[in-house]
């Protein structure tokens, strides 16, 4: 038997609701749950870097220090960095010299590290949020930098993904935390983080000559991926492509 | 309308008759004509001119199966009842296998009648697809309708580009004027229907699909994807308006009409938070919101539901949805936002100012 | 100003450096303006002084230098205010397409759309005014122009839902003298009773509203980010404007006027006095800020008022300078997004066969994006009365997608992914006979030709290619005459002047860069095409020619006799005061 509105499952929470006053008090409420969720520890281990010797002194996640976090925080403390504590955020580094050689890396994981539908959401977001309007579907570059290969000018950590899209960078990158919730940039991140990778043949460092360039991505309007690398045709050198052959 | 949403009645209770099964399913169709108003999703009549011929063909192959089981089951019932085997029971063995010459004849009678039965449902079905296949005039209106997961996307099209507009999930249209639907869909195969007043169209991925349907009753109807999309196929509805010309044309007037530029401080300030934890995802019309990833919010407040027909309209629905919308609808693409309450007492103060 | 004279033909009548000599051409001296992004303006000259800008980027962006234009002698230099985040909202790369000169100050537009005023002489800033926000993501990468007292500055931004304009600004004091918007309402167009179009479909009110959907007006482009040229004698000055926002056409139905649209108007109130829209409801980023070159011809054996307009849809238009009639149109490259112009109607005709519906993936749309013919202005010669054009050879594929604007964010809904044309070359130099309409010659080149042209007295046509090479060649029929493989790719502005010591100068910025040239300057991957807006697709291979550069470069002849080039030795300097 098909139903009505009335019947349909979310009704009597949402009833709850209404029976509460608007705002605030809705808003507290229901962020109970969610702040729970928040205060947990992200249990994935940070992806190993590539960094050399030296000593690095990993810290270890926390496991109950939330704090206020970096999101726009007014009367309350509701905000969450999406599950990665604050400030441990806070104490990531953006360059990768340290005064005594000591070198510090704040294990901050991503936190939908282990989903595996974080990335394919990340491509929608890398749309969705006009990502792909400077640096390129695909993260091939263009009025921002390449993300499909280049290092990471702020660092490649997620965490420094993370913070390059929340805060914003100085050379034209948008400050985005607060326009989009701290999911959507973790779910950006994994998905950057898919996308960005060594192209086949390449090196410690890059050399560019007629010999080394021998590939290229199938481009986009031939259909999206996650993992674009894993999709290439002969270099075309600028001429119309194999793949609309 | 005197309610504000048939589709939020309780449902009509079942048939109190126990009797014949028979009996039973003509009085339960009797009721859903009775009170079709209240079956949001009831095809057995028609408010429109597309389905008043779809429900007469509906009703006709309906008897018509009705009787073909009740002659069939008697008949079978008769002729157990006739051939019964008269050996002793338990000692099958002995029972003659034999078969009558009058047997086969009635193959050919059987055969004779279903054939007839058969053409006649075939040339009224070829009928009604003819009759219903393009409106008697020009279609008054357009409207484009985009499946996206979970919702819809309209937008008016109009020979003046300046009526072309964009809302989502509810739609008006004028009675007793055909209206052209033009369906596409952004993600997944969906289908559109509204079952008091249209036949459903299938949303297929890179292709625009064209259906007509015309409304001849004021009122309020609910349509439904009707092919599996996913999480929240369930949730995937949409409010049909049908009301005379003149309230048509002032609320597709209305509709053009940008945001008002709020005055007073408080709702500049909510403004501001919209803007920023809102307008990246959803528009509205006249301010800088210009996000097209979730439905359109321009004059909100004149729609009667949110979410896509899932929750009504009002204030507690509307905080709770954007508060924690992944707890009304698991899945759905619009994220936790990790709003702060102040933030959503504004976000609330400046979604109650679209109407 | 960069286009030599209001009618913006390039030509320089003079003729030391000739046909017979140019092999001889040597380099007299380079200048280094610091920052290895791509150099598109034009050096001016004025009384003995050099006048040159740097892109927006680095330490001191579009900085400004003064150098003695006869030894290379750094006078002064001005750096305005930097804000890097402007680079952000920049679609082509951070160029900066010239400076302009009028009344004893230099005018600088700025990325971060401040217009300046600069004493010629000492570089003191006299007034600064702000035209834009970046932030809505407005930027300003023309020249200016000052016509009758006023500061031609139009916006750039086409990519990012930016409301396109021209603005006026009063030379002496930096005051906003008139706004002329390319879409809303017709007060804010500035049309009003002197508006006559010739074609009826431009004829009715406020049409800058009525051909868009509700409010999308707003955010429609129409930006004004190319040439400006003057009529002093019908005292009208003609631009056109950008591509119509978002570049997914299935977002704006209507013919979104004013967008891709050439304009009239008087310079003194900014009132429109007719308008043609070359690429209605544009499909594929056609913008029309290509120049207007004013010339008069003689057509059909009556003499004739015309704009030369070669349109990035890829057609010659000639067009009646005081009526906006078209007098004829012609394809001058490779065309299969369109059937033709009407010329009854003056509309071009979209190949339906190629409509980019949502998510559909359309190949072999010629032109590409940026046209067959871009921003790089061309010149005329009054001599051979041919149009030497620079221009590229290209072909898309293109896909639109649902967009959202979001301020100060790029606003295209379009995948695309470029390539060479037919032939397999992606550039070409050629000259045009408007009167015969047809090419005359034309040079393939391997890459996009992005650099503007320059015609002389003494028949030499000169421009740079992307791969290193600065060209002169013989206006009259094509032959290469002389070339110079400099440090970086050629994207700039060919300048022709008389020094000091009565040496032809010719100079030129080495540094490539632009929208095409941005993999070989920037962080681009050439291994995904659809990057730069698609532009990867075609250029991918320039990181194997050339890198970014920032030289200024300036050529003259060997003085007779001792086979070096004048003036390799700088004056020298007067001793700092103690």
């Amino acid at each position: 038997m098909m139903r009505g509105l009335r019947t349909s499952s979310p009704l009597p929470r949402a009833r709850a609701i209404l029976g509460l006053t608007a705002g605030p008090l809705v808003c507290a409420t229901l962020l109970l749950p969610r702040l729970a969720v928040a205060q947990q520890p992200a249990d994935q281990p940070a992806p190993s870097s590539g960094e050399p010797s030296g000593k690095v002194v990993e810290e270890p996640t926390p496991s109950g220090s939330a704090g206020g976090g970096p999101t726009q925080v007014e009367e309350d403390t509701g905000s969450y960095a999406g599950g990665a504590p604050a400030a441990r955020l806070l104490q990531t580094p953006v360059t990768n010299v340290f005064p005594g050689v000591v070198k510090r890396k704040p294990g901050v994981a991503n936190p939908v590290a282990g989903d595996a539908e974080a990335a394919t959401r990340g491509m929608q977001y890398f749309n969705a949020f006009n990502c792909s309007g400077c640096h390129a579907p695909n993260g091939g570059g263009g009025m921002g930098p390449s993300l499909s290969n280049a290092p990471f000018i702020y660092g490649s950590e997620p965490a420094n993904i993370y913070l390059s899209i929340y805060q914003g960078r100085p050379g034209g990158m948008p400050t985005f935390g607060g326009t989009v919730p701290d999911s959507v940039i973790w779910d950006l991140v994994t998905y950057i983080q898919g996308i960005s990778k060594p192209w086949p043949g390449q090196k410690w460092g890059v050399t560019v000559s007629a010999e080394t360039m021998k590939v290229e991505q199938v481009p986009t309007e031939f259909g999206a991926s996650i993992d674009p690398w894993s999709q290439t045709q002969s270099f075309s050198h600028g001429q119309r492509p194999n793949s609309a052959r | 309308m005197t309610r504000p949403h048939p589709v939020s009645n309780p449902r009509r209770r079942r048939s109190r008759w126990p009797a014949a099964w028979t009996a039973a399913v003509t009085a339960d169709a009797l009721c859903s004509v009775a009170a079709s108003a209240e079956t949001p999703l009831g095809y057995l009549e028609g408010f429109g001119v597309k389905t008043r011929e779809i429900a007469h063909l509906t009703w006709a192959l309906l008897i018509l199966s009705i009787v073909v089981v009740v002659i069939t089951s008697a008949l079978v019932v008769v002729g157990a009842l006739l051939r019964r085997s008269r050996a002793p029971v338990g000692n099958i063995e002995q029972e003659p296998v034999s078969r009558s010459g009058r047997g086969v004849a009635w193959i050919t009678i059987g055969v004779s009648v279903s054939t007839v039965a058969l053409i006649g449902s075939m040339a009224w079905t070829a009928y009604t697809m003819a009759a219903i296949r393009a409106p008697s005039q020009n279609p008054a209106v357009t409207i484009e309708v985009t499946g996206r997961q979970w919702w819809w996307q309209v937008r008016y099209q109009s020979d003046d580009p300046s009526r072309v507009f964009d809302t989502a999930n509810e739609i008006h249209v004028p009675v007793g004027k055909p209206v052209r639907v033009r369906v596409k869909t952004a993600d997944v195969i969906h289908s559109f229907w509204i079952p008091a007043v249209s036949d459903k169209i299938d949303l297929i991925p890179n292709q625009t699909n064209e259906t007509w349907f015309q409304a001849d009753k004021a009122g309020i109807y609910r349509g439904q994807c009707s092919e599996y999309c996913g999480k929240q196929h369930a949730h995937m509805g949409l409010v049909l308006v049908a009301e005379d010309e003149a309230s048509f044309k002032a609320w597709w007037d209305g509709q053009l009409t940008p945001a008002a530029e709020p005055e007073k401080s408080e709702l500049v300030r909510a403004e501001g938070v919209f803007l920023q934890r809102c307008g990246a995802c959803h528009g509205v019309r006249g301010t800088s919101a210009g996000g097209r990833f979730g439905p359109d919010l321009s004059h909100l407040m004149s729609r009667r539901t949110i979410a896509a027909a899932t929750l009504p309209n009002d204030t507690g629905h509307l905080s709770g949805w954007v508060a924690d919308p992944q707890h009304v609808k698991p899945g759905n693409l619009m994220p936790n936002l990790g709003i702060s309450g102040p933030e959503l007492a504004s976000v609330q103060t400046y979604l109650a100012t679209l109407n | 100003m960069a286009a030599k004279n209001y009618q913006n033909t390039r030509f320089s009548p003079m003729e030391q450096i000739n046909a017979g000599n140019v092999a001889q051409l040597k380099l007299a001296w380079t200048f280094s303006v610091g920052v290895d992004r791509g150099q598109e303006a034009a050096p001016i000259v004025v009384d003995g002084m050099m006048y040159v800008v740097a892109p927006y980027a680095g330490p001191y962006p579009n900085r400004v230098f003064a150098l003695d234009a006869t030894t290379g002698e750094l006078k002064w230099s001005y750096a305005p205010k930097p804000n890097p985040s402007a680079a952000g909202v920049a679609c082509c790369d951070v160029v900066n397409r010239g400076l302009a000169y009028d009344a004893g100050k230099i005018f600088l537009n700025t990325l971060d759309d401040h217009t300046v005023a600069l004493d010629a002489k000492t570089g003191e800033e006299l007034w600064v005014t702000q035209l834009g926000e970046i932030n809505r993501g407005e930027t300003v990468t023309m020249a200016p122009l000052v016509v009758r007292g006023k500061v031609m500055v139009g916006n750039s931004g086409g990519e990012m839902g930016v409301r396109g304009w021209l603005t006026a600004l009063d030379e002496n004091t930096g005051k906003i003298v008139w706004r002329a918007y390319s879409t809303g309402p017709d007060k804010d167009v500035l049309i009003g009773p002197d508006f006559k179009p010739k074609y009826d479909w431009m004829k009715g009110k406020d049409l800058g509203v009525k051909t868009w959907p509700a409010e999308q007006w707003k955010t429609g482009g129409g930006t004004v980010w190319g040439w400006v040229s003057y009529d002093p004698e019908l005292n009208l000055i003609f631009y056109g404007s950008g591509n119509p926002g978002p570049w997914n056409s299935n977002q704006r139905p209507g013919d979104n006027l004013w967008t891709a649209t050439i304009f009239a108007r008087d310079p003194d109130t900014g009132q429109a006095k007719w308008a043609y829209q070359a690429s209605p409801h544009d499909l594929w980023d056609h913008d029309e800020i290509n120049e207007s070159l004013v010339i008069d011809l003689e057509i059909d054996g009556k003499q004739r008022k015309i704009l030369l307009h070669p349109g990035r849809n890829g057609y010659m238009y000639v067009i009646d300078r005081a009526t906006g009639e078209v007098i004829s149109a012609d394809p001058f490259d490779t065309i299969t997004a369109y059937k033709g112009v009407d010329l009854k109607t003056g509309r071009s005709i979209p190949n339906e066969e190629l409509h980019p519906s949502l998510n559909r993936n359309v190949q072999n749309v010629c032109p590409a994006p940026p046209g067959a013919k871009d921003w790089q202005p061309t010149a005329w010669s009054p001599k051979t009365k041919l149009l030497y054009v620079p221009h590229q050879h290209l072909c898309a594929n293109f896909k639109t997608s649902e967009v959202s604007y979001i301020a100060g964010t790029p606003y295209l809904g379009v995948e695309a992914d470029m390539y060479a044309g037919p032939g397999g070359n992606r550039g070409e130099f050629m000259a045009w006979d408007p009167v015969k309409r047809e090419k005359v010659w034309a040079i393939k080149e391997n890459f996009p030709v992005w650099s503007g042209a320059l015609v002389t007295g003494g028949d030499v046509a000169f421009y740079g290619t992307m791969d290193r090479l600065f060209k002169a060649v013989d206006a009259r029929d094509g032959k290469l005459l002389w070339q110079f493989r400099a440090g970086s790719g050629f994207i700039g502005q060919p300048i022709t002047y008389m020094g000091a010591d009565g040496t032809q100068y010719v100079a030129i910025m080495s540094g490539v860069g632009g929208w095409p040239g941005a993999i070989a300057n920037a962080e681009l991957d050439p291994h995904v095409r659809n990057g730069a807006l698609g532009f990867v697709g075609a250029t991918q291979d320039l990181p194997l020619y050339t890198a970014g550069g920032s030289s200024l470069m300036v050529f003259a002849l060997p003085k007779p006799g001792d086979g070096a080039p004048p003036n390799a030795q700088p004056a020298p300097r007067p001793e700092a005061p103690q």
